[in-house]
């Protein structure tokens, strides 16, 4: 028992490793803000070329989509690093690198999101609005758009859920995140307790974004069933 | 053209085609041997969340739901990194081995659950009230249909599962890619890792188009 409080939950060796933790935890959150923000627009530029009216550009977004969910994401990340961003002649750095494979790779999913939340709007909905003598626009703006978001925030925060949790695997192209930042320090303190921490503060960020998703769906459903 | 020969050298590959096949083997058995360990514990929690009593299921979903909650890197790493501490030293493989059963057993009970909820109670009440026994209800009127149901689901866990098996590749572990790494790493040259990709995309592809098409059937189907 003793052993075990020595090695995995060690308050000295955790508070020494504190700035190498602190700079993973910081790592991570950037990387994952910086998904949170360009996936989800990806997603529609994914969207819009699925939906587009030539068929080969239909069935292009459809093999992108394909492809982008048979790579594993750690084999991804690599070859974003060592070959998608040299052959477009663009900086290679790790933080860029893990941005564009996340965003890609996380995108194609936020793209299906807002494809059956479109599917989920009531085909009466578009024929109410229309035989009221609103536009295509007006009805996509005032009926459509609203409903969507509602449909959209569940699976939305799932998804940021499933994002957070993949974050780690960036360590495979040197990127700094938490990981990386427990390893090391777990090197430098000689001591597993940054590494239990880690995914400690993992376990409880996770299981509160949960309990937040569990939250977003009551009231989206409480609000679309209103 | 030249500039890609450069990235893929298929001459390049070749010369270390032992490393590449390798690292396949290792994807591929891990793949199985996980498949193999998982299935059938993940088919009991989800029997055991849909028909046990109330509080084997309240404590099964707990479990899945923190287990869910943990990158399965991190339990490699753990596994691999820190149990050595406490003088429990497993291999790279068998520690992958763990991590990836368990996130399995987590999958899969998902899916068995996801296709045992899609079978409604009017169908239990008419097969009991046929007269049928538990054991021939489930077998004969819930899993059939339960498993049409699943059938995509548990093709996107099979995706998942082998995607997994390159988080290896944290513990040195020399899977496909990680020997694709290694050998990039000697070398220098990238040919290898899209060696590496193609032998996943021919893999996973295959699981990919099939679960669409299934998506799609059972779309219509509905």
């Amino acid at each position: 028992m003793d052993a075990l409080a020595h090695h995995f939950f060690n308050w000295d060796a955790l508070w020494r490793s504190r700035t190498m933790l602190l700079q993973g935890a910081v790592g991570s959150l950037q990387l994952g803000l910086a998904t949170l923000m360009f996936a989800p627009l990806f997603g529609i530029v994914v969207l819009a070329l699925a939906r587009s009216p030539w068929a080969p550009v239909r069935k292009a977004a459809e093999w992108f989509t394909d492809l982008m969910r048979a790579f594993p994401l750690l084999v991804f990340l690599v070859l974003t690093f060592y070959l998608l961003l040299p052959l477009l002649n663009l900086r290679v750095d790790p933080f860029i690198a893990a941005a564009v494979a996340f965003s890609l790779k996380h995108g194609v999913y936020f793209a299906e999101i807002y494809r059956s939340a479109w599917l989920a709007v009531d085909r009466g909905q578009f024929q109410a609005a229309h035989s009221l003598g609103l536009s295509t626009f007006r009805t996509i703006q005032l009926v459509v758009v609203p409903q969507v978001l509602l449909i959209v925030l569940p699976p939305f925060t799932s998804q940021a859920t499933l994002i957070l949790r993949d974050l780690p695997l960036a360590f495979i192209i040197g990127y700094f995140e938490i990981l990386t930042g427990a390893r090391a320090a777990q090197v430098f303190v000689r001591n597993a307790s940054p590494l239990v921490g880690a995914i400690i503060a993992y376990g409880a960020t996770l299981i509160l974004l949960q309990w937040a998703a569990g939250r977003v769906e009551a009231y989206s459903k409480r609000r679309l069933e209103a | 053209m030249d500039r890609l020969h450069q990235y893929f050298d298929p001459a390049f590959v070749w010369e270390y085609r032992d490393y590449l096949i390798d690292g396949l083997v290792v994807t591929l058995m891990l793949s199985a041997l996980t498949f193999a360990f998982a299935i059938l514990p993940g088919f009991i929690v989800a029997l055991g969340r849909r028909f046990g009593p109330k509080w084997l299921a309240t404590l099964l979903a707990g479990i899945v739901n923190v287990l869910r909650s943990v990158p399965t890197v991190l339990t490699v790493v753990f596994i691999y990194l820190a149990l050595p501490f406490i003088g429990l030293t497993l291999s790279a493989f068998a520690s992958v081995l763990v991590s990836l059963t368990i996130m399995q057993i987590v999958y899969f009970s998902e899916v068995f659950r996801g296709g045992l909820a899609a079978v409604g109670k009017g169908q239990y009440e008419a097969a009991y009230a046929c007269g049928l026994s538990r054991m021939i209800v489930l077998r004969k009127v819930v899993l059939p249909q339960a498993a049409l149901v699943a059938a995509p689901a548990f093709a996107s866990s099979l995706v998942l599962l082998v995607q997994n098996t390159s988080i290896g590749s944290a513990v040195a572990l020399n899977d496909l890619i990680g020997a694709a790494l290694t050998v990039q790493n000697i070398s220098g040259a990238p040919s290898p890792l899209v060696a590496a990709a193609i032998g996943y995309l021919i893999i996973i592809l295959p699981l990919v188009r099939l679960t669409r098409r299934w998506e799609r059937s059972m779309a219509k189907a509905i």
